[in-house]
């Protein structure tokens, strides 16, 4: 597993990330856990994701939270 | 009081700074911008802008909810500790809302300031939904938006108004319009409603409650299962209920609905006695 997944499964044991492409509209994510999201992305890559930067569209899948990384110069 | 906040755009302005200038961001306040947007307009909303973040008080009723955000959690007495007169002499509910985990330390902050714990929330969600009966019971109708008012008087009457976020008239019209609200009704008295939400393709069940007097006589079970029968397809559904309401978690549990890793800690904060301080 990721360390992505790892830290949405965190969040959300009981739901399958991999399997979704819209995070929000499926449920698996909602506003506090997109805050919180950002909090452990932050710990665990040792980054701080601009206040701006926290917008549904950064936390939509797997691939968008990745490029959102890759713009903080994280690999996930 | 709203220093320096006057717009959604100020608003962002303030969320990056504050989040740019401390290593443990920490927020209770979740609401998407556009329903900033409305309170803005409304002048439902203040905020306070200090050194160590930024608090936000919004009117409900009789009542304030307080939010902050703060670079971590070692700015929030501090905070706290700049709260305005005309905020302090109303009665303050804050929602901690997150992994319980994370909430000790915040709530640490608000307990040091003079609020105590009120009631709790946990979320539960479900994947999917159970098939609907083919029995429809007659007396479950979709609520239109005239019946905002009555609905919303029996939620009140019903409902701790501190903690569990009645909505107001228009917001109940709005969700009428969209066929979001049930209504079962005896004798045409309000017997019980149910509302939900829908958001992309899942959704959320806000309010499912039956009057006292009208208990053990099926109006929950059909209130639900047209609630089920209308949302067939939504990919998860999730809600909020009293952490102590044993009954509440159990009839949960049984239409398949599980505890999840997030709570509300409600705190609250009645205005202090002439000549008292904390």
């Amino acid at each position: 597993m990721t360390p992505l997944l790892e830290i949405l499964q965190d969040i959300r044991p009981e739901c399958d990330f991999s399997a979704s492409e819209d995070f929000l509209a499926d449920g698996l994510l909602d506003s506090m856990d997109m805050v919180t999201l950002v909090s452990d992305l932050d710990r665990t890559f040792g980054i701080s994701i601009d206040g701006l930067d926290i917008i549904p569209e950064h936390f939509a899948n797997l691939r968008t939270i990745e490029l959102l990384l890759e713009k903080y110069g994280v690999k996930a | 009081m709203s220093l320096g906040i006057r717009s959604v755009e100020d608003f962002r302005r303030a969320l990056q700074a504050i989040k740019a200038s401390g290593p443990g961001f920490s927020t209770t306040f979740f609401a998407g911008m556009s329903q900033l947007e409305v309170w803005l307009a409304a002048g439902r909303i203040e905020f306070l802008l200090t050194r160590e973040g930024l608090l936000i008080a919004r009117r409900d009723r009789d009542f304030l909810h307080l939010h902050h955000l703060v670079p971590e959690p070692g700015a929030l007495p501090g905070l706290l500790q700049a709260l305005p007169t005309a905020w302090k002499d109303r009665t303050l509910v804050a929602d901690l809302v997150g992994r319980p985990e994370d909430l000790s330390r915040i709530a640490d902050g608000y307990l040091g300031h003079g609020f105590q714990e009120h009631r709790s929330l946990v979320r539960m969600g479900r994947t999917g939904h159970p098939e609907p009966r083919a029995f429809r019971d007659p007396s479950v109708a979709s609520a239109g938006p005239e019946e905002a008012g009555e609905i919303v008087a029996f939620l009140e009457r019903l409902l701790d108004r501190f903690a569990e976020q009645i909505p107001e008239a228009a917001e109940v019209a709005d969700w009428a319009s969209q066929g979001w609200v049930l209504a079962s009704r005896a004798d045409g008295r309000l017997a019980g409603v149910l509302i939900f939400e829908y958001q992309g393709r899942s959704c959320r069940l806000l309010f499912w409650h039956v009057d006292e007097a009208c208990r053990h006589a099926g109006i929950g079970s059909g209130l639900i299962h047209e609630f089920f029968r209308l949302t067939q397809g939504v990919t998860r559904t999730s809600l909020w209920v009293m952490s102590d309401n044993q009954n509440s978690l159990a009839m949960y549990r049984h239409y398949g609905f599980q505890e999840e890793n997030a709570v509300d800690r409600i705190l609250i904060r009645h205005p202090l006695p002439e000549g008292a301080s904390i």
